[in-house]
């Protein structure tokens, strides 16, 4: 057998690699250090960040944060804003008129914002639905505050006063691959970017407990449109990227236990020769991104295989708990049991919580028809869980520093698809957000008489992130790694008006 | 189709390595001299070559990894991991189980941990995918669209926890200890890890990853022989039982970790 290297010495290689930066840190840390690039993870040696100068401190934002974690609920298909958060009168006057009918002729295809940035998948532009669809649910003033809120969201409206409802927000993408450019802030025609989890992920780092800090509930888009990409960590390395987690107890990850033939002392010590392994067989791929997240991915498993079945044990929870969140109504108990976990995550330090709902395909929030039974069927399923997350956030004292959002990746047209239903419509649409030092009982930007433009404080989906990002104390355009350019509209602007 | 196949796969550019932009042989068990790609690359690119290494990487690749860390010029060799189906396979046909009887009818997903046909023999729609596959981006059967390779802590918990990767372990190694016992030549646990390495990556360890291992099998017996110890919870997917003798068990354990090694699912 040859032997190279005789007393058992190490080579020269592997004691570079060992020494100084150690494996993990090696080429990820010589790249910040010459790039002066911001950015939280291992304890590398760089320097102090100073505000508006390069550098950064490990597992520190760039200014001081209001908020520490971000729960993310994002349904799939596309919510009618027309039915939940922008009540439109005008569509009940004018139903069954076409839009050149009503007194808004013009309003909609002479104005700038119609057709100007939105892509068709199809490389035709989808048709423009005319004749006017009439509200399907009612609406009325709630809270303190007034805020019109439908009748298929009155959980969601009991809490109205804590959220900032955003009416004026607008994408370009006309079908559902808007959920990625929803987490991405990209046309998928563009490809895939970071999703805004791994970007939060990236910036903040892990808070070295032994939970993953970006995880993912609920079934993620079709891969027709974005699929996991819209969790992924793309070019900032899979490290990144959201980590799923199932609500079963026995089973919270898929292979979460070898079984009682295996101890974990005898695991921990293959653990132990594993690391090394790789950390010898790795010193000719310093580099080598994949290599790094699969080192980390065991110790992560390992961790996460003591720690997880505990999180999404509820039975730790009162009675009375599990009835806020509506865990045994049969509609609701899904998304209940997620939002209870989520907040079960934050308070162990989590830092991003995505919840999808209606996942698989373009999204079963899609209602092109029968949109007054899909709408109230979906909503049943989300809004007692979702109301019942912000109360629990609030009497806990977490949600001044949890920011809760709630999106969808387009809204629905007011004109009906010839139907009983409305089709996609990324003109103008709500979302909401609350908690984390955001201010509540709140509207901020409209849409125009029919809900078809966002014509007051636009706002582009990266808004959004821009507005979450400086709640968690991240500068976006500190957020960045060597030889990726990023756009001004990757960065969206922080909404000022609703920031406390 | 065929002669332009042969001309990509014998170009120097694809056969270069990962790590470095140097043609590698290891079987001849060193580095060869440097090999200039044919293809007109960036001016900033250089071939590198082997010969003062500074933390791994030579210093034209130190300076590669700057100036195109994308390889967008391609000066070294794309990293991949295995498909899904391709880390299954290779789970059994390593240990000698898979089953590479062609055609036939579809096998129930639910099966595969147990029946050790090629994965592609497993039904995969839309509600019936095998979630060991699905963990490791197997293709979405309703569409067709490029393959993402992620690293997630599930698939580690898949190659260390699954029924399958245990079983085969546990099976490879009584297969490995029998086969040195009858050779005559049983080699010790010296000869174990040579062998174990041979058979589940594919070449041999070198001096250090050696002397790791033989530790590991030491230290790992005194472990197995300590009375107090924690079982995990839950029964698992594993269906044999460990071996009673803490010696074998040992090995068994260090070919779980080869399984799990980085080389293992790595395509350089």
């Amino acid at each position: 057998m040859q032997h190279p290297f005789p007393c058992g010495r190490i080579n020269r290689r592997a004691f570079l690699a060992d020494s100084g930066m150690g494996f993990t840190g090696l080429a990820l840390g010589a790249m910040l250090h010459q790039d002066g690039i911001a950015r939280a993870d291992e304890p590398t040696a760089v320097p102090p960040l100073t505000k508006g100068g390069p550098g950064g401190v490990v597992g520190q934002p760039h200014d001081a944060p209001r908020a520490k974690s971000v729960i993310w609920f994002f349904m799939l298909g596309g919510t009618s804003h027309l039915e939940s958060f922008d009540p439109k009168p005008a569509l009940d006057q004018y139903a069954g008129k076409t839009i050149d009918e009503s007194p808004y002729k013009g309003a909609v295809v002479d104005s700038p914002f119609y057709r100007k940035n939105v892509r068709d998948f199809a490389g035709v532009p989808r048709d423009l639905m005319p004749t006017l669809y009439p509200t399907q649910v009612a609406f009325r003033k709630r809270g303190m505050s007034g805020i019109e809120v439908s009748d298929w969201w009155p959980h969601v409206g009991g809490c109205i006063d804590d959220i900032a409802v955003i009416r004026s927000m607008w994408t370009t993408d006309n079908d559902h691959a808007a959920q990625l450019q929803f987490h991405t802030g990209r046309h998928i025609f563009d490809g895939f970017y970071p999703s805004i989890g791994s970007w939060v992920h990236y910036g903040l780092g892990s808070a070295g407990n032994n939970l993953p800090q970006f995880v993912v509930m609920g079934q993620p888009p079709g891969d027709c449109c974005g699929g996991v990409g819209t969790h992924d960590g793309s070019y900032l390395g899979p490290e990144h990227s959201g980590v799923e987690l199932a609500l079963d107890p026995a089973a919270p990850l898929p292979f979460g236990t070898p079984g009682n033939t295996v101890t974990v002392e005898e695991r921990r010590s293959q653990l132990d020769l594993l690391e090394r392994l790789n950390q010898l067989a790795g010193v000719e791929y310093p580099a080598d991104a994949a290599l790094r997240a699969r080192v980390k991915a065991y110790e992560l498993a390992f961790r996460m295989q003591m720690s997880v079945p505990e999180v999404v044990r509820l039975e730790d929870e009162t009675a009375e708990t599990h009835n806020l969140y509506g865990l045994n109504d049969p509609a609701a108990g899904t998304v209940a049991r997620q939002s209870l976990v989520a907040r079960r995550l934050v308070e162990r330090g989590v830092r991003f919580v995505q919840i999808y709902h209606g996942g698989g395909g373009g999204g079963s929030w899609d209602a092109h028809s029968n949109l007054k039974d899909n709408h109230q069927k979906m909503c049943a399923q989300v809004d007692r869980p979702i109301a019942g997350l912000l109360k629990d956030l609030q009497r806990r004292g977490l949600l001044d520093e949890t920011l809760v959002v709630w999106a969808t990746e387009f809204g629905r047209t007011p004109g009906s698809e010839r139907s009983n239903g409305r089709d996609h419509h990324p003109y103008g649409f709500s979302v909401w957000m609350a908690g984390g030092g955001l201010k509540g009982g709140l509207v901020h930007g409209a849409t125009d008489d029919l809900g078809f433009h966002a014509v007051e404080h636009r706002h582009y989906v990266t808004d959004v992130h821009a507005t979450l990002l400086h709640q968690l104390g991240l500068d976006p355009r500190r957020l960045a790694v060597p030889g990726q350019k990023r756009l001004d509209i990757d960065y969206g602007e922080p909404i000022h008006e609703i920031i406390g | 189709m065929k002669p332009l196949h042969r001309m990509i796969v014998l170009s120097s550019t694809y056969r270069m390595v990962s790590s470095g932009g140097h043609a590698i042989d290891r079987r001849a068990g060193g580095i060869n001299p440097p090999i200039r790609t044919t293809r007109a690359a960036s001016p900033a690119v250089e071939a590198a070559s082997p010969a003062v290494e500074i933390g791994g990487l030579t210093p034209p690749a130190r300076r590669n990894q700057h100036v195109d860390p994308d390889n967008r010029y391609l000066w070294r060799m794309n990293s991949r991991r295995m498909e899904a189906e391709i880390v299954r396979d290779s789970v059994l046909a390593t240990s000698g189980a898979l089953d590479i009887s062609p055609g036939g009818p579809e096998t129930p997903e639910s099966e595969g941990q147990t029946v050790f046909r090629r994965s592609l023999y497993f039904r995969l729609t839309p509600n019936e995918k095998m979630k060991l596959l699905e963990l490791f981006d197997a293709a979405d059967p309703n569409q067709c669209y490029r393959r993402r390779e992620s690293v997630v802590p599930q698939q580690s918990l898949a190659l260390f926890n699954s029924g399958l990767a245990i079983d085969r372990a546990r099976a490879l190694a009584a297969t490995l200890s029998a086969e040195a016992a009858a050779s005559g030549e049983p080699g010790g646990e010296a000869g174990f890890v040579v062998t174990a390495f041979e058979s589940v990556l594919s070449r041999a360890p070198t001096n250090e990853e050696r002397i790791a291992c033989e530790r590991f099998l030491t230290e790992h017996t005194e472990l197995l022989q300590h009375p107090t110890r924690t079982p995990f919870a839950g029964t698992g997917g594993a269906k044999r039982p460990p071996a009673p003798d803490p010696r074998q068990r040992a090995r068994e354990n260090l070919l779980l970790v080869l399984y799990n090694h980085n080389d293992f699912v790595t395509i350089r």
